[in-house]
């Protein structure tokens, strides 16, 4: 996949050749900083990249579809049904005027026309214990929510069709962390109980070492490597991974490990690995030849170290 | 729970009983009968940090850390208690010396977009609180000064960055700049609130050791706000932990955030994933903080606390002092 970015100071590439699968059932976790064009593949997966975004090249395969060439009345059929999305922010998936209960009620009849309004409000009803919200929140309106249950009714929706690919964009980046640590439990519990493949989205390596069956880290918009979650974490490969991962700062340890620098400015990407201005292991093939991802060990990396 | 020794040496600042609260007025009719609501966002703390230590107030939204930050900078006013700053009350300064404690203390915000003015060259905005402060007499000797700060912030090279716009700059590079700004007048007491929430992973870690670092170069007494407790271990040498409007526990990092006593810290510690671990076990804590106008009785962490009994519904608790042996820890 190639996406672009016209910005009006200049035309860039924010998904720059990346190759990515998700697995039936699997949690791919994509992780990467701001910028590094995360949020920008999974628009484009569901067709709603932002006006100034353009696909330059790829295919998007969903179950032997070629979504980037299907009509929009196609694709619609299939967002919110097949492919889900939650945001990090529930305001802006969730209409303030109108009450859950009618949110239930607009999906299943976008999707399926006349609906047995309910039979639909008893979905709802389920579906809210399911991801743990009072099933009395129905008859509320989003504001009457607190944060947490906010994003989790934005989770019941995506999850009301039985879609087979959920995408979480950084769903819990705007709560506290005790309420995050009950939204991990919870998308635990989905994975369970769900059966669906979901693409987890966040700058926070951490919260994936327990949720995600493989993770692939992004940086300027570029996949860098895929690993087994474990094997990310016991012995990172790529020197930004191992980076990332180092510049958490832990209790118990003064060490503060920091990459210096600054992420490139992707109107003028460097030469070569994307990374080498800030890698600590630059050597001269780094900054002319771009690294193609290998297979190492039951790991793909991007890197001339391997 | 603990309590903050005093032997290493006078407080700098000191909170006495302090109390904020905010009248929230949910009608006119209410306004007129008196009955607006309140929310106590500090409710009686008491806080102390020896000159040269640093404070990690830690806890999650709605606890008031913020409001009590900025109520030890005189910004708020006090329901109740007093603040002390180098042993005089706040609330007594007046004209100059007002004007030397507005200097000899500052504050860092979370958000450098909206700290910065987005029309100000980076170095005329560092500049601006020594003209306020009427530092360093003429022009030159100003922007030598400046220059000099922004070299100390590793914002190099310095005459570079002197010239440049905010939008021209990262948002680690933006913190850098609200640092400086922060710094140039050489304040005594700094406040950072959240100054790496907004920044990405790799930001995050370069602004917090360009912390550590100045604290100590400047000799620094800081209360670094946040809810990230590894933040706060990174920086601080004691930590505050608050929930609705109190301090729930305090004492030494290793103290506080290897052998945690309180439920609600054990707790927080536990969620603070170390990647390259695994999750610590802590209890597991239900709902989310309720709002500070509607207090609960009694323990104010009792609805979601796992171990609460009957006397934690009824009795308000007083931090109370415990010492375990130091050589179990390490």
């Amino acid at each position: 996949m190639r996406i672009g970015y016209d910005t009006g100071r200049g035309k860039l590439e924010v998904v720059a050749g990346v190759d990515l699968k998700v697995g039936r059932e699997e949690i791919l976790g994509l992780v990467g900083e701001s910028g590094s064009g995360k949020t920008t593949l999974a628009l484009a997966v569901l067709r709603i990249l932002p006006e100034w975004g353009t696909v330059l090249g790829g295919r998007i395969l969903f179950d032997g579809l070629d979504l980037l060439r299907m009509s929009e009345e196609e694709m619609r059929r299939i967002r919110g049904r097949r492919i889900s999305m939650v945001f990090q922010d529930p305001y802006s998936s969730l209409n303030p005027t109108s009450r859950i209960r009618d949110h239930f009620l607009e999906l299943y009849r976008a999707h399926y026309g006349h609906v047995d309004e309910k039979e639909v409000l008893e979905k709802a009803g389920t579906l809210l214990r399911i991801v743990g919200v009072p099933e009395e929140k129905l008859h509320d309106y989003p504001h009457q929510l607190s944060g947490g249950q906010r994003q989790r009714v934005a989770i019941a929706l995506a999850i009301a069709l039985k879609p087979e690919l959920v995408i979480l964009d950084e769903p819990t980046s705007s709560l506290d962390v005790l309420v995050e640590a009950q939204l991990m439990e919870l998308f635990k519990d989905l994975r369970k109980r769900e059966r669906i493949s979901m693409v987890f989205i966040t700058h926070n390596l951490g919260i994936l070492s327990e949720l995600a069956d493989r993770i692939a880290v992004m940086y300027a918009g570029k996949i860098v490597g895929v690993s087994p979650t474990e094997k990310l974490f016991a012995d990172p490969l790529h020197p930004y991974t191992r980076a990332l991962i180092d510049s958490v700062p832990t209790i118990g340890s003064d060490e503060l490990r920091t990459i210096s620098g600054e992420p490139p400015d992707l109107r003028n990407p460097p030469k070569g690995c994307r990374f080498h201005p800030r890698c600590p292991f630059a050597m001269d093939v780094c900054r002319v030849a771009e690294p193609v991802m290998k297979d190492v060990g039951g790991r793909e990396v991007a890197c001339h170290l391997y | 729970m603990r309590v903050i020794s005093t032997d290493e040496g006078r407080a700098l600042v000191e909170a006495r009983e302090v109390k904020v609260h905010y009248k929230v007025s949910t009608g006119l009719l209410e306004t007129l009968l008196g009955r607006a609501k309140v929310v106590r966002a500090v409710d009686g703390v008491n806080l102390s940090i020896p000159r040269g230590g640093s404070v990690g107030l830690v806890g999650e939204s709605g606890s008031g850390k913020t409001t009590l930050g900025r109520a030890l900078l005189g910004l708020v006013e006090l329901e109740g208690g007093s603040v002390l700053f180098d042993g005089t009350d706040i609330s007594s300064l007046k004209g100059s010396a007002l004007k030397a404690f507005r200097r000899r203390t500052q504050m860092v915000f979370q958000d450098p977009y909206t700290s910065l003015d987005p029309r100000m060259k980076i170095g005329h905005q560092v500049e601006e609180p020594l003209r306020v402060h009427g530092i360093c007499g003429n022009k030159e000797e100003r922007r030598q000064r400046v220059l000099e700060m922004l070299e100390k912030v590793g914002l190099v090279p310095a005459a570079e960055f002197y010239s440049r716009y905010p939008h021209q700059l990262s948002g680690g590079q933006r913190q850098r700049a609200a640092i400086a700004r922060a710094l140039v007048v050489g304040p005594e007491f700094l406040v950072a609130d959240e100054p790496v929430s907004n920044l990405d992973v790799s930001a995050r870690a370069q602004i917090l050791r360009l912390l550590r670092d100045l604290r100590k170069e400047m000799n620094l007494t800081l209360l670094f706000i946040t809810h990230d407790l590894a933040a706060a271990w990174s920086v601080c040498d004691r930590i505050d932990v608050m929930y609705l409007g109190r301090i729930v526990e305090e004492g030494a990092r290793e103290e506080v955030l290897r052998d945690p006593l309180h439920p609600y810290t054990q707790a927080l510690v536990s969620v603070t994933r170390d990647p390259k671990r695994r999750k610590g076990e802590g209890p597991k804590i239900s709902g989310e903080v309720p709002s500070p106008m509607n207090v609960p009785q009694g323990c104010r962490f009792h609805p979601r606390c796992p171990f609460a009994m009957d006397i934690c519904r009824i009795f308000v608790i007083r931090l109370v002092s415990v010492s375990l042996p130091i050589d179990d820890r390490a």
